[in-house]
C-alpha cells in the first residue's frame, strides 16, 4: 500500500496526534497542519496538553486558557475552513469538570476543600494527560470539528497519555470502585476498606503512607463518585477512537541523535499498541547544494562589487566564510541525512516519511507556518 | 555563575525546555566532577527509555553501576523505588511482594496523588549519603516542576504520618546550601522565555533550593565585523530579489548567514537571560563534529566536559 501524503491525512483524517522528542518542533508543526488543513476548507481545532506555552507562541498569540479560541485566517487568503486552538490548563480543565458533575453547591464545596483535591489540582503529575482524555472525547463527541489535531508533549507523559485512557478505565472497573465507593458516610467506607478481605493490605498501606491520608482518598473517592460514572464508557470510546480508522499518529523529529532514537521508540511502542502510524515527519533538516568552481567565481565578483567602501579583505574575507560554513552545510547535511535513513528502515511502505526543510528565523506567525506546511505538501507534489 | 558553583554542588537537578541538551549537561557535569575525584551519581528519573546507556554505551539499571572511574548511573523506576520504600517500612519481604501483587493496591499506590514522586525524591535523597555528589537528570519543565513542587503540597497536606515525614525530609534536602536547579537553555526566543518563566516559578514553588543556575548551549561568540555584515546583507539582498539567480550561490550565502544569525540571537539570548536573572549564566559553544547539530552524543559530552573542566581550572587558579 502506498503511503498517504500530508495532503490527503489532512482531508481525510479526523483525528491526528502529533508525537516525538521534545525540542523538534512538535507544537509548530501540529499549528502547521492545522494551518494547511483550515485552508482547505476543514473546520480544524489543534489542542496541546503540553503544560508549556508553545502553541499560543507558534501562532504568534498571547497565551490563551482553556477556551477553544478560533484564530483568524485572513492574512492567508478566502477559506470556508476555520482554525481553532486550544491549550489545555489541565487545573482549569479539573475544576470545569468538577462544576458540571457535583451533584450540589454542598458537594462541589466538599470536594474543593478535600486535601486530595486540592494536590490532585494541584500538583499530580499525570492530571494533564487524564484531562486531555477527557476533553479529547469531548471536542470528538460534540462533532464540532472536522479534524482535531494533537500535540502532545515529550516521551515520558506523551506514554502516559496513551495509556490513560486504559489506566482510568481499570481504576474505575467495578471491583475497584466498590473499594472506595462504598454506601454509607465518609469514616464508614474506610473501616469497610480494613473490614474486607484485603485488610491486611490496607493496614500496611495505612502504615506507609499514613491513615489520615488513606482516609482522605477515600474521602475524595467518595466525592467523586458521580465523576467517575461514566468514565468507562468515555474511556473506553477514547481508546478505540486512538485505533479509528480515521485516526492517526505522525511522529515528529528533527535529525539529531537522540530525537532519531526517540523516533525508532515511537515505531516500536505504536505498532506494540496497535496505533495507527501513518508516517514520520524530518523536520529542521539543512539543504546543502554542492557548488561548482564557476559559482564561487561568480559569488567572488559579486562580493567584490558590493564591497565598494569597505575593507578591502572583506570580500576574500566573505569568501572564506561561505566557503568553511557551506562545506559545513554539506558535512551537516549527509549526516543528517543518514540519520533519517536509519528511521525511514523501520517504516512500512504505508508509512510515509516527509521532509522539512530548516528555514531562517524562528517560526512563530501564521505566515511562517503556512511557509513551512507549504514544503511539506510540495514536497509531496514533486515526489 | 561559575562552574565551581556547579562542581561543589551536592545535589544538582538538571532541566529546562525539551531538546536543550539537558542529558548531556548533565553527563558532562558529572564527568567533571568525577575527574575531581569526587564520587559522583548520575540519575534519571522513571525513565522508560534511559538515555545514559547511549552516551557511556553502557546499561544503566535501578542500582547504580560505576560507568566510569568514579561516576555512577542509576534509572529511578517507581515500582523498584516503591519496592525499597515498602521494604523500609515493612521489613519483611513476603508481605512487601503481597502489596505489589496486589491488584487493588496497586491500583490505589498508582492512584494516589503524588505517591509516585515521593518515593522516587526520597529514594533520591537516600542515595545522596553514599555519594558525593548526585546530578537528577529530570524531564522537561513542566513535568520537572511538577515533581519538584510534591514534597511542598505532601507537608501542607498531611497532618503526620511516614508520607508527612519523608516529605519534611526531603525539604531538608532541598534546602542543603549546596542543592541546586540548573536549568538548560539554547539561544533562542523560544527557550529564553520558558526558562525565565520556569527560573520564577521554582522560586515561587519550590523555595526550599536556593540555588538557580542557567547554562546555555549552542552559543556563538561575535566574529562578523562591521564590513562583513553589510556585506552579507546586501548579498542576503541580493538572493531575495533575485538578482543572483544560482541556486548554488544562494546556499552558499546561506550558509554564512546560519552562522551570523546564530550569533545574533545568542547575544540578544544572554542578555536577556543575565538581566532577567540577575547574575551572568554560562554559556558552552557550538559542538560536536559539525558544529553544534550532528556528532555522536559522546563526542558532545566529552567536548562539554573539556570545557568545564578547562573553566573550573582557572577559576581555581
Amino acid at each position: 500500500m502506498k503511503a498517504p501524503s500530508i495532503q490527503q491525512i489532512l482531508e481525510d483524517k479526523r483525528l491526528l496526534i502529533c508525537v516525538g522528542a521534545g525540542g523538534v518542533g512538535k507544537t509548530s508543526m501540529a499549528a502547521t497542519m492545522g494551518v494547511h488543513a483550515a485552508m482547505m476548507g476543514r473546520k480544524v481545532l489543534v489542542l496541546t496538553i503540553d503544560p508549556a506555552k508553545r502553541l499560543a507562541n507558534s501562532l504568534g498569540l498571547h497565551e490563551f486558557g482553556n477556551e477553544e479560541t478560533q484564530i483568524d485566517l485572513e492574512p492567508l487568503g478566502n477559506t470556508t475552513g476555520e482554525l481553532w486552538a486550544m491549550m489545555l490548563d489541565g487545573k482549569h480543565a479539573f475544576h470545569e469538570l468538577i462544576d458540571r458533575v457535583a451533584e450540589d453547591e454542598a458537594t462541589k464545596k466538599a470536594i474543593y476543600e478535600n486535601n486530595v483535591y486540592q494536590s490532585i489540582a494541584d500538583t499530580i503529575v499525570g492530571n494533564q494527560e487524564y484531562m486531555a482524555t477527557e476533553k479529547l472525547y469531548d471536542v470528538i463527541h460534540s462533532g464540532g470539528y472536522d479534524l482535531v489535531i494533537l500535540d502532545t508533549p515529550p516521551v515520558k507523559n506523551a506514554l502516559d497519555f496513551l495509556e490513560s485512557p486504559g489506566r482510568m478505565a481499570q481504576f474505575v472497573d467495578k471491583r475497584i470502585m466498590q473499594w472506595f465507593l462504598a454506601d454509607g458516610k465518609d469514616k464508614g467506607m474506610l473501616r469497610r476498606l480494613i473490614s474486607t478481605t484485603s485488610s491486611k493490605i490496607f493496614g500496611l498501606l495505612g502504615h506507609v503512607f499514613g491513615k489520615d491520608f488513606l482516609e482522605d482518598i477515600a474521602i475524595f473517592f467518595q466525592h467523586f463518585k458521580e465523576l467517575y460514572e461514566g468514565f468507562q464508557e468515555r474511556h473506553q470510546a477514547v481508546e478505540r477512537l486512538f485505533r479509528d480508522s480515521r485516526t492517526g499518529f505522525l511522529i515528529v523529529l528533527s535529525p539529531t541523535e537522540p530525537a532519531v532514537e526517540v523516533a525508532k521508540f515511537f515505531i516500536d511502542q505504536l505498532k506494540s499498541r496497535q496505533m495507527p502510524l501513518l508516517g514520520v515527519v524530518a523536520n529542521q533538516c539543512h539543504q546543502a547544494i554542492p557548488s561548482s568552481p564557476e559559482t564561487r567565481e561568480l559569488l567572488q565578483q559579486v562580493c567584490t562589487d558590493f564591497s565598494q567602501g569597505l575593507a578591502p579583505d572583506t570580500p576574500n574575507r566573505m569568501m572564506a566564510r561561505m566557503r568553511s560554513a557551506h562545506n559545513r552545510l554539506l558535512m551537516l547535511q549527509e549526516y543528517e541525512q543518514n540519520l533519517i535513513l536509519q528511521v525511514e528502515k523501520d517504516l512500512r511502505s504505508n508509512q510515509g516519511l516527509h521532509s522539512v526543510p530548516k528555514v531562517k528565523g524562528e517560526v512563530h506567525d501564521l505566515h511562517a507556518l503556512y511557509r513551512v506546511g507549504k514544503f511539506l505538501i510540495q514536497i509531496e507534489d514533486a515526489k | 555563575m561559575k562552574v565551581r558553583d556547579i562542581i561543589h554542588s551536592r545535589l544538582i537537578f538538571v532541566s529546562g525546555k525539551g531538546g536543550v541538551g539537558k542529558t548531556c549537561v548533565s553527563a558532562a557535569i558529572g564527568k567533571t566532577s568525577a575527574s575531581t575525584g569526587k564520587k559522583v551519581l548520575l540519575v534519571e528519573v522513571d525513565n522508560f527509555h534511559a538515555s545514559f546507556p547511549s552516551i557511556f554505551n553502557r546499561k544503566i539499571g535501578y542500582q547504580p553501576r560505576e560507568l566510569e572511574s568514579n561516576l555512577f548511573g542509576c534509572n529511578i523506576t517507581w515500582m523498584k523505588a516503591l519496592e525499597d520504600w515498602l521494604m523500609g517500612t515493612v521489613r519483611v519481604r513476603t508481605i512487601v511482594q503481597m502489596i505489589l501483587k496486589n491488584r487493588v493496591a496497586m491500583l490505589f499506590l498508582n492512584a494516589t496523588p503524588g505517591a509516585r514522586e515521593i518515593v522516587i525524591l526520597s529514594k533520591i535523597a537516600d542515595l545522596l549519603d553514599q555519594y558525593d555528589q548526585v546530578i537528577v537528570d529530570l524531564p522537561a519543565s513542566g513535568h520537572a516542576l511538577g515533581i519538584l513542587r510534591v514534597p511542598g503540597t505532601a507537608i501542607e497536606l498531611m497532618r503526620s504520618g511516614p508520607i508527612y515525614e519523608r516529605a519534611k525530609q526531603i525539604l531538608t534536602v532541598f534546602s542543603h546550601p549546596r542543592a541546586m536547579v540548573l536549568l538548560c537553555a539554547l539561544p533562542e526566543e523560544m527557550v529564553v522565555n520558558e526558562t525565565v518563566e520556569f527560573a520564577e516559578k521554582i522560586k515561587a514553588d519550590v523555595p526550599q533550593i536556593k540555588n538557580l543556575g542557567v547554562v546555555v548551549n549552542r552559543v556563538s561568540v561575535p566574529s562578523f565585523n562591521q564590513d562583513e555584515t553589510t556585506l552579507l546583507a546586501k548579498l542576503s539582498d541580493a538572493i531575495a530579489n533575485e538578482s543572483i539567480e544560482s541556486s548554488e550561490a544562494g546556499n552558499m550565502v546561506e550558509s554564512a548567514m546560519w552562522d551570523q544569525e546564530l550569533e545574533v540571537a545568542s547575544a540578544r539570548s544572554l542578555k536577556r537571560l543575565n538581566a532577567e536573572l540577575g547574575y551572568d549564566v554560562l554559556s558552552l559553544p557550538k559542538l560536536g563534529l559539525l558544529g553544534g547539530f550532528g556528532g555522536g552524543t559522546p563526542k558532545v559530552v566529552q567536548q562539554m566536559t573539556t570545557i568545564f573542566a578547562r573553566k573550573f581550572r582557572m577559576e581555581q587558579s
